[in-house]
């Protein structure tokens, strides 16, 4: 059993993300107001939280998107013998398959999963028991690692001289000044234990039940937020360049340009934006049917459709932020600091780099994350019209779109449309509160009045 | 004022030729009708005269742009782009992949759709601004800040699911009124009735927390102190000085959208079985007819630039501080 790394298209866009996105940190992070703002979020509770999840969200993502290739056919076969670090890690659960739909916390019946832990939880114990038993073990097991942190915290709260052995304890857990550290550690420690306590009781049970064809749900539910995210940060990275350029450009330059950019947008946004996704992907489907000799795997086909969809919702989204861009320029531009710059000789190109888009800075972070939440609700939709994202790739939509009619069935089988809609919903829940905080943080002008 | 709606009346026609454009070269370039026909009759292995048949039988033989084969005006008139593009100009939407008259369709299948907008924009507006009224007027309590939460909440949770809530709870479960269907005339009502409901809720989230923001910004003006310090009474304030000044931005902000309603709801016709534009969409999209879909897209921008033009007319009705010249 021999793996080799074998990255998609997709991955290696999401790996070009991730390093100009740091190097972007990387550039700014010794400026004032982005130290200012990240000291401000960092104390907001609400923003802690929620950024916390989203962080998980984005390295299960990250997880996800680390592909190889099986060389081995003896083993019990994945899919399409592509899979990622994720799917290795989470082993038992997208190879094992019942016959048809489990409620959740059923326990596996194949007899492969039952070797799997047989010694340490015999059987023949009720599922109350081994749930308890579980909990337990990663409860300590959780709690270990947070006093490893504390401890870590500690060791360089003394090193670092800011406490000596004496008050450090009385530093720790009673004053207000390290308020905000306790309630991340108090955050840390329940996320792991969550994230454990799932994982070792996936390993026994089906957590979230399985669907019509005995797949599991859970397991679906995880995969799918590496297309959720990948949607969402592929389609900013492709709307966000044009629109801010564009946006800047025509409001600062005016005239002939400005003409052209506002008839481009005005042209594209009168498009109903459904119908032009449509349009595309029916366009895509039948290319892909023609090339199919191109792409061997149906993993690599799905890879491309993901791929254009992003290009499509970035072809479509980038209009309305440019529009809001190009105003708030032409009200800058009258501004006196840029009159200053003007006749002290700077250049255009300068004044736009260095004083306009500055200026325009806490606008584009806000439409990050209102669009990403955005970008993921409409993601659902778009599936259950048929134009989202390939029906192999397992993703939020298509898993409600294939059990919307479940809920008529007797008895009632909700967990398959519950499960998807929870994930997504705290996914979203969290961007939302995220940027609302964030807003009040990093917009110059937020008053929030009496 | 008539020289500015002119002009933005004139601005209109290259952006419908831009869309034309952009629709044909992504329905007839990217894919050619070869390709169309393909996907369409299905099979793997088709002699190239079942193909020139179905192009044939479709009006899909024809050249792009020139047809040199022709005389005079018909170089220009015999070919796809004037045939299947050109003509929307006048509203002649010609036959869909199917074989059915696209316009009396859509003359059909426009007024279930209707049916269905209307009564929702107008509650969705009533229900909204009440909303947004009371958290501003709870301002700094706990009635707002909740609010401003619930809000979130509710614009979080995917409109898939106020969907398929309403259908479970209000259909099945408490069995007030029928999950899907339609019926012509009167009767439509108790069918349309949870569909309103539904698309109602699944807007409080958004529309309340955008209009909360604008009651806001409008309570910090200086003729709200100034009809405070006369000793006007709260009441009077936020009903007959607030609320004028924003309905404004509220109203405009609608008037963009009014011309699309005739295109109808995606979702909510689709999954209440009503046979309305927005199903007739979905429709096509599943069955890939091609023709249907052009001549949506072309509907639909031809209704936003209206709702565009419109919004400008009434900022000019409706602020007599703008004036446009």
């Amino acid at each position: 059993m021999n793996y080799s790394w074998y990255p998609l298209w997709t991955d290696l866009f999401l790996y070009f993300l991730l390093l100009v996105g740091g190097l972007f940190i990387y550039k700014i992070r010794k400026k004032f107001l982005f130290k200012k703002s990240l000291e401000k979020i960092i104390i907001n509770k609400i923003a802690v939280l929620t950024g916390i999840i989203l962080l998980i969200y984005i390295s299960i993502c990250m997880l996800d998107s680390i592909h190889l290739k099986v060389h081995d056919n003896k083993k019990k076969s994945y899919n399409n013998s592509i899979v990622s670090i994720l799917d290795i890690i989470l082993y038992p659960m997208g190879v094992d398959f019942e016959k048809s739909y489990t409620k959740p916390f059923a326990k596996y019946t194949t007899q492969f999963n039952i070797n799997y832990k047989v010694s340490e939880l015999s059987f023949n114990k009720n599922k109350l028991q081994i749930i308890l038993l579980i909990s337990g073990k990663f409860f300590a097991k959780s709690l270990m690692l947070i006093l490893a942190i504390v401890f870590i915290y500690g060791t360089y709260l003394v090193v670092s001289s800011q406490a000596n052995l004496k008050n450090l304890y009385r530093k720790l857990f009673y004053e207000q000044e390290y308020n905000i550290s306790r309630y991340i550690l108090l955050l840390l420690f329940l996320f792991t234990t969550v994230i454990f306590l799932l994982y070792e009781m996936s390993l026994v049970f089906h957590v979230c039940g399985t669907d019509k064809v005995g797949h599991d749900i859970f397991y679906q539910c995880i995969k799918s937020i590496r297309t959720s995210v990948l949607i969402g940060f592929f389609t900013l990275a492709i709307m966000l360049p044009v629109a801010i350029i564009l946006g800047i450009v025509a409001g600062y330059v005016g005239g002939r340009v400005d003409d052209l950019i506002q008839y481009v947008y005005t042209t594209i946004s009168s498009i109903p934006g459904v119908l032009l996704i449509a349009a595309s992907i029916l366009s895509l489907q039948v290319f892909i049917s023609n090339h199919s000799d191109a792409f061997r795997y149906l993993l690599e086909r799905a890879d491309l459709r993901l791929l254009s969809l992003c290009l499509i919702l970035g072809c479509t989204g980038w209009t309305s932020l440019c529009r809001i861009i190009r105003a708030e320029t032409l009200k800058i531009r009258e501004l006196e600091f840029i009159d200053s710059a003007i006749s002290l000789g700077v250049s255009k190109s300068r004044i736009i780099f260095r004083h306009i888009l500055p200026n325009v800075q806490h606008i584009v972070l806000i439409t990050i994350v209102l669009d990403f939440s955005g970008l993921i609700l409409a993601e659902a939709v778009l599936s259950y019209v048929g134009v989202g994202v390939s029906p192999t790739t397992m993703s939020w939509g298509n898993m409600i779109n294939s059990a919307r009619l479940e809920l008529a069935r007797e008895p009632i089988v909700w967990w398959p449309i519950f499960s998807a809609f929870s994930f997504m919903f705290i996914l979203v829940l969290s961007a939302n509160l995220f940027a609302d905080q964030v807003r009040d943080i990093i917009d110059p002008r937020h008053t929030v009045n009496g | 004022m008539y020289s500015y709606i002119s002009r933005r009346i004139l601005f209109a026609i290259p952006v419908l030729i831009g869309v034309n454009l952009i629709t044909f070269i992504l329905f007839f370039t990217v894919n050619s009708p070869d390709d169309m026909a393909r996907s369409h009759l299905g099979d793997k292995n088709l002699t190239s005269e079942t193909i020139q048949r179905w192009k044939k039988y479709h009006g899909y033989d024809l050249p792009l742009f020139f047809h040199s084969s022709e005389r005079r005006s018909n170089i220009i008139t015999q070919t796809l782009f004037f045939q299947k593009s050109i003509k929307l100009f006048i509203f002649d939407f010609g036959m869909s992949d199917s074989g059915r008259d696209i316009s009396s369709d859509i003359l059909q299948r426009m007024w279930p759709s209707l049916a269905l907008a209307i009564p929702i924009l107008i509650i969705g507006l009533l229900v909204n601004i009440t909303v947004a009224m009371m958290m501003t007027f709870f301002r700094t309590t706990y009635v707002d800040t909740s609010g401003a939460f619930l809000c979130i909440v509710l614009m979080s949770i995917s409109s898939l699911f106020y969907v398929i809530g309403g259908q479970y709870f209000l259909g099945k479960i408490l069995k007030i009124l029928p999950i899907s269907g339609y019926d012509p005339g009167l009767n439509s009502i108790k069918f349309i009735l949870l569909p309103i409901v539904v698309g109602v809720i699944s807007g409080i989230g958004a529309s309340s927390r955008w209009y909360r923001t604008l009651f806001l910004e409008e309570l910090n003006q200086d003729y709200i102190k100034t009809a405070r310090s006369k000793g006007i009474t709260e009441m009077r304030i936020f009903f007959v000085h607030l609320l004028k000044n924003v309905m404004l931005p509220i109203l405009t902000g609608v008037v963009v959208i009014i011309p699309s309603l005739f295109m109808g709801s995606l979702i909510l016709e689709s999954f209440f079985g009503v046979p309305g534009l927005g199903s007739y969409i979905i429709d096509a999209i599943q069955l890939q007819d091609f023709a249907i879909v052009r001549c949506m897209v072309f509907l639909g921008s031809i209704l936003y630039i209206i709702g565009l033009i419109l919004t400008d007319i009434s900022y000019t009705i409706f602020d007599p501080r703008i004036r446009l010249e």
